[in-house]
Formats: C-alpha cells, sequence, structure tokens
C-alpha cells in the first residue's frame, strides 16, 4: 500500500506539472500563435490557356482567415479573377471570399478568405484562392506573396513555419 | 529670401466722440524693419484729445508669427508735427501694464532721425497667453502740450533693438566655424532720451546650437568728463551702477551672461551717443527635423501621426489640408504644442470616399514657420477596420469574425458594422466589398526640400537673440552730439 501512494504521488505530481504547463501555455497573452509545421507556397497549372496560381497552405492549425497579396508582371499576367479555394469550407461552414485588384497599383492583387461569426478554425492542408491569369506573353516573371496573415479563430495571427513567396511563372 | 509682410491699418473708433481728432492720409510710415509694403494710419492727436484706441486683429492671425506696431513720423506735409507719444498698454484691459508715466515714446521730426518704437504683439494662437507679453491693443495720446502726428502701423515681426541710423545685426565668425552676431545700436542726438533699458533674451535658440551665452561691449562717445552709466537691471534705482569712460574705444561690458534661462537686463543712463554689441555664440541650425509624416484614413475621420528627431525652440506645429493637392488650408484652430517627437492629430472634418492631403508647417518660438515638404494623403473609409493603408483580407477576417453579431453579443465589433444598422451582416460585407482593394492612404511626396529649410534658416538667423528696449524716460535732453560712424566689432 505505502508502494502504491508513493505510486500515486509521483504520478499525481507528473500529472499535474504537465497541467501547470498546458495551463500557463493557454493563459498566455501572446496574440500570435505558432503553427511552426504549416507551409505556404504557391502553386501553378495550365486552365485554358490561362495560368491558375494557387496559394495553398499545408500542416495548419485551426485557420480561421487568410489575408494575401499577390504581386505580378503586369507586362507579363494580366489578372482575371480569382476564386476561394476549398480549405475554409470544411464542415459547409459560411465563408467570405473576396478579391480585387490593389487601386493605384500596378500589378497586385488583394485576396480575403475567411469563416464567419464565431467558429473554430480548420486544420490540415489545403488551397485558399486560385487566381486565374492570362498569359500576355511568355516571359519568364515572377509571382510573389508580398503579404500573407493567417488568423486563427481567437482573432490570433499564426506564425507559420515557411513561407515560400515566389513562384517562376515563365518558360 | 523673399519674406512676406502684412501690413494692417489701426481701426480708429470712438471717432465721434473725439472730434478733435483728424485722421489723415498720410500712411507714410517708413519701413522699419525692411516691410516693404509696410502701411500705416496717420493719426494726429492735441492737447486735451482723448486716448485713441488701437487695436490690432485680423491679418496678425493670418501672418503666422509676430508683427510688431511701429510708430515713426510721417513725412507727409498733413502730418507735419512730430513729438511724443504716449502709448498705454491695454491688453489686460488696464492702463497700467507698465508704468505709463514712463511710456512716452518720442519720435524724431526728420526722415533720417526716426525712432521706430517696437511694441512686440504676438500671436496668441502661436505663443499663447502666458509664454509672452501679448500686446493687443494700445491706447494712443498727447503729451498734453502740443498736437502730433504719427503714422502707426504695423510690419512683420523682427525682433531688434531700437534701430537708429546705421544699426543692423551683424556677424562675425567664431573659432568653432560658427557664428557670433552682435547688434550695434547708436543712440545718437538729438535726443531727449538719456535712460534706456534693454532686455536680451534668447528667443530662438534653435536656429543655433550654442551655449546660451551672450557677450556684450559698449563704446560710448560722449564729451570727456561725462560718463554714461550702465546698469544690470532695468530698475537704475535698484540696478548696481558701473560707470563707463567716454574713451571712444570698445570695451567689455561682461564676458558671457546666460540667457538660457531667463532674460537679463541693461540700462544705460546718462548720456547718449554709446554703442552696444550684444554677440552670441552658436551655429546656425534648423529647429525641427521631421523623420515621418503620415496619415491613416478611418470611418469619417483620417489620423495624422509624425515623428521629429530635432526640435529645438518649436512653438508648435499645424497642419495644412487640401482636397486637390493645391490649395491648402489650416486645419487646426491652434497651434499644436510640442510635446517631443511623437505627434498624432485626428481631423474629424472629412467625408468619406474624398481624398485629403496634408502638409505639416513647424514654428519657431520666434515666429518662423517651416513647411514640410512630405505631404500624407488619406480617404476616410468605413471599410478600413485595421487602420492599415489598404482595405484588404485582413479587414474581411475582422468584419467576418463579426458576423450576424448585435451589440451585446460576445463576437460584437462596432467598428464592422459599417452601415451602423446595429447588426453586422451581408450589407456591410457588401460595402466593404465596394471598398475592397482600395489605397487609403500614403505620401505623395517624400523629399526633403532643402531649399526650403536652407531659406529658414537664413531667416532664424536674423531672429536669434533679440535686444529689445522695454522702457524710455523723457527726463532730459542732453546736448547735441555728433553720430560717429559705425563700428565693426572684432574679434
Amino acid at each position: 500500500m505505502g508502494k502504491l501512494n508513493t505510486k500515486w504521488v509521483a504520478t499525481i505530481m507528473v500529472a499535474g506539472f504537465w497541467v501547470f504547463l498546458a495551463t500557463a501555455c493557454g493563459t498566455s497573452t501572446n496574440k500570435s500563435a505558432s503553427n511552426t509545421n504549416s507551409t505556404v507556397l504557391l502553386s501553378t497549372q495550365q486552365n485554358n490557356g490561362n495560368l491558375v496560381v494557387s496559394v495553398n497552405v499545408k500542416n495548419i492549425s485551426d485557420l480561421y482567415g487568410a489575408a494575401v497579396t499577390l504581386s505580378y508582371d503586369p507586362t507579363v499576367l494580366k489578372y482575371q479573377n480569382a476564386e476561394a479555394g476549398g480549405l475554409l469550407n470544411a464542415n459547409n461552414a459560411q465563408t467570405n471570399f473576396l478579391a480585387a485588384e490593389e487601386a493605384g497599383a500596378n500589378g497586385v492583387v488583394v485576396l480575403g478568405y475567411s469563416r464567419q461569426g464565431i467558429e473554430n478554425g480548420v486544420s490540415g492542408s489545403g488551397t485558399i484562392a486560385n487566381v486565374n491569369f492570362s498569359v500576355l506573353n511568355k516571359a519568364g516573371s515572377l509571382v510573389t506573396i508580398t503579404s500573407i496573415v493567417l488568423k486563427d479563430s481567437k482573432g490570433n495571427i499564426i506564425n507559420t513555419g515557411s513561407v515560400n513567396p515566389s513562384i517562376n511563372v515563365g518558360n | 529670401m523673399k519674406r512676406l509682410y502684412y501690413l494692417i491699418i489701426i481701426a480708429l473708433t470712438f471717432l465721434i466722440a473725439m472730434p478733435k481728432i483728424a485722421i489723415a492720409s498720410c500712411g507714410d510710415g517708413i519701413p522699419v524693419d525692411n516691410c516693404n509694403n509696410w502701411t500705416s494710419t496717420c493719426y494726429n492727436v492735441g492737447p486735451g484729445d482723448p486716448i485713441i484706441p488701437v487695436s490690432i486683429s485680423g491679418p496678425i492671425n493670418t501672418l503666422g508669427k509676430g508683427v510688431c506696431l511701429s510708430i515713426v513720423p510721417s513725412q507727409q506735409n498733413n502730418c507735419p508735427n512730430i513729438g511724443s507719444f504716449v502709448l498705454i498698454d491695454m491688453s489686460n484691459g488696464t492702463y497700467d501694464i507698465d508704468n505709463p508715466a514712463t511710456n512716452y515714446y518720442t519720435v524724431f521730426g526728420s526722415l533720417t532721425q526716426y525712432f521706430p518704437n517696437f511694441i512686440k504683439v504676438y500671436n496668441p494662437a502661436l505663443y499663447g497667453a502666458s509664454s509672452q507679453t501679448t500686446r493687443g491693443s494700445i491706447y494712443i495720446t498727447s503729451d498734453n502740450s502740443t498736437t502730433y502726428s504719427a503714422a502707426v502701423g504695423l510690419s512683420c515681426y523682427e525682433p531688434v533693438a531700437p534701430t537708429n541710423t546705421g544699426t543692423s545685426w551683424s556677424y562675425w565668425n567664431n573659432s568653432s566655424g560658427g557664428y557670433n552676431r552682435y547688434i550695434d545700436f547708436n543712440y545718437g542726438s538729438p535726443s531727449s532720451i538719456d535712460k534706456t533699458s534693454f532686455m536680451i533674451e534668447n528667443c530662438s535658440t534653435g536656429s543655433y546650437v550654442g551655449d546660451g551665452y551672450v557677450y556684450g561691449v559698449w563704446q560710448s562717445f560722449q564729451s570727456s568728463g561725462v560718463g554714461i552709466y550702465m546698469y544690470e537691471t532695468n530698475d537704475y534705482i535698484q540696478g548696481a551702477q558701473t560707470t563707463l569712460p567716454a574713451d571712444c574705444t570698445w570695451h567689455t561690458l561682461f564676458t558671457q551672461k546666460n540667457i538660457n534661462s531667463a532674460p537679463i537686463f541693461f540700462m544705460a543712463a546718462g548720456y547718449n551717443n554709446f554703442h552696444m554689441g550684444f554677440g552670441y555664440n552658436g551655429i546656425p541650425m534648423i529647429p525641427v527635423i521631421l523623420s515621418s509624416f503620415s496619415a491613416t484614413s478611418g470611418n469619417n475621420h483620417i489620423t495624422i501621426q509624425w515623428q521629429t528627431s530635432q526640435e529645438n525652440s518649436n512653438a508648435g506645429f499645424n497642419i495644412y489640408r487640401s482636397t486637390d493637392n493645391v490649395h491648402y488650408a489650416k486645419v487646426n484652430t491652434t497651434i499644436i504644442a510640442p510635446n517631443q517627437h511623437n505627434y498624432t492629430y485626428t481631423d474629424t472634418n472629412v467625408v468619406n470616399g474624398t481624398k485629403y492631403y496634408y502638409k505639416l508647417e513647424d514654428v519657431s518660438l520666434s515666429g518662423a514657420a517651416t513647411m514640410h515638404n512630405t505631404i500624407a494623403w488619406a480617404i476616410p473609409s468605413p471599410a478600413n477596420l485595421d487602420g492599415s493603408g489598404v482595405v484588404d483580407g485582413n479587414d474581411l477576417i475582422i468584419l467576418s469574425q463579426a458576423m450576424g453579431s448585435k451589440p451585446g453579443m460576445s463576437n460584437w465589433n462596432p467598428k464592422a458594422d459599417l452601415n451602423g444598422d446595429g447588426v453586422v451582416d451581408e450589407k456591410d460585407l457588401q460595402i466593404l466589398q465596394q471598398y475592397f482593394g482600395d489605397q487609403l492612404s500614403g505620401v505623395a511626396d517624400s523629399n526633403a526640400n532643402t531649399s526650403l529649410q536652407s531659406a529658414q534658416y537664413e531667416n532664424n538667423m536674423l531672429n536669434s537673440v533679440s535686444l529689445l528696449p522695454i522702457a524710455n524716460t523723457n527726463i532730459s535732453a542732453p546736448p547735441t552730439v555728433a553720430i560717429p560712424q559705425q563700428h565693426q566689432i572684432n574679434h
């Protein structure tokens, strides 16, 4: 019985330590959430002569919304439109998606994609947005993520592990 | 550098009650400080005439700096009589701010021998009521012995000594490559002034990197055996007296006087005809260096922010606004007081969707205004939820989080209620969509205007140290002595 009690005491102490750690982390006032395994990257594909640039994330946790700004060479590409990726639609949640060329800036597309209301975020991998460009000429150029803000369901900014900001869309 | 000079004609009221007062149209005052467009009104004041109230208004506020009210003789035939006037400071509603018995300001009767009596009139909006003596109104009258005339007008503010013939600021190089400056003033004859006090104030340290010390010298030309007394005070009764020999050579009045903390006073009494020189040791500099200037938009307001990396003798800032980047008007009604380096000003008199341009002006304690060349613009918009310069995805996230909410709910965000109907819904989303991708703020021109600053620097040099006559008493007329030639102080 004495040995059993000692074992239980030790177990409770270890468990208490982990509970303490979890509690301490949970009460952190830091307004950013670390998601070091996540990655943001661009991919491209052809679609009826147009170029589709996709903004993708991998291994993200509790993603509620994304704000992305892309830049491109307007002498090579012409922005057509953009569509929401399927990542945030999990569980048929309501989402909002907006895309527009930035006024007064040549070759900049602003994207916004978010779940709405009081909702949990989405975890996993998927596409945030697909941006359609017509190709003006086949010269090599870059499409670049000039800014990206990912937020979790608490409104905190998610610090992603890595961002591959550019992709070559030329020959 | 061209300098703008604003002039004001003094209002004459109580005219019906003062029939003996004739207002001639001579209007020919002498430009006492190179104010080319100096204009004035001629006043004739005779024995027994009531005092003439002279009020100052209007242009002072638009001048952007102080002005001087000057009384100088008229040269026109219809204003032939030049004599004494009594100036009574009415700024505090009394006749006796100073001692009215000593407030005689004498003007001389010829073109070349005039005595411009400066009444410093500060713009209260720039300096505040307590920082300087504001003489917003004065009264003039005769000395009850004869009828006098003089031209009274306003000229631009130039805080210099009572300039007599040939008097001007001069400079000499100091050992550190900067400048000393001195003003050399000469009381020639004829003069009934034999007791004059001067205040030396450090009114524009911002234009100099200096040690705050002035250096004084004097030179007397009175005939042998007759002394000039110098008092280190503005009260000759209480002040310690120093007898100054009249040997026509320059002497050291004092080697160092710190004028950083408070003005110092000197009074010369006895006889006229002497030079005094006060040098200020310093290196000219630009009072304010702007390190950033930007505007951010919000719903029916624009916030202007700026930072400075240097401020010296800064009286404050003014913000100017335009909708076409051509015609600018001042936004703030009172000067924005300096608080050292970080500033925020919110302009609420704006309309959503309109593009506004902003420029910043700093004003030195000496009244010199410098318009900075950086132009920040912003378009007030309800959709700029995060205050960034672009309506983007982050604004969408903020609105989406509040979607469906009403006041009292946990996700309610009044900013997201763009149409203000008490619920965040599709209508607000549609408004956001209208603005999505819009740039709402930016900088139109961030190039420093070095030429403007350079010109300002020159202007500030002239205002660095001021010598102000604070009282002249008409005691007795000393014998006439020829005015000596100007002397240069050599160091």
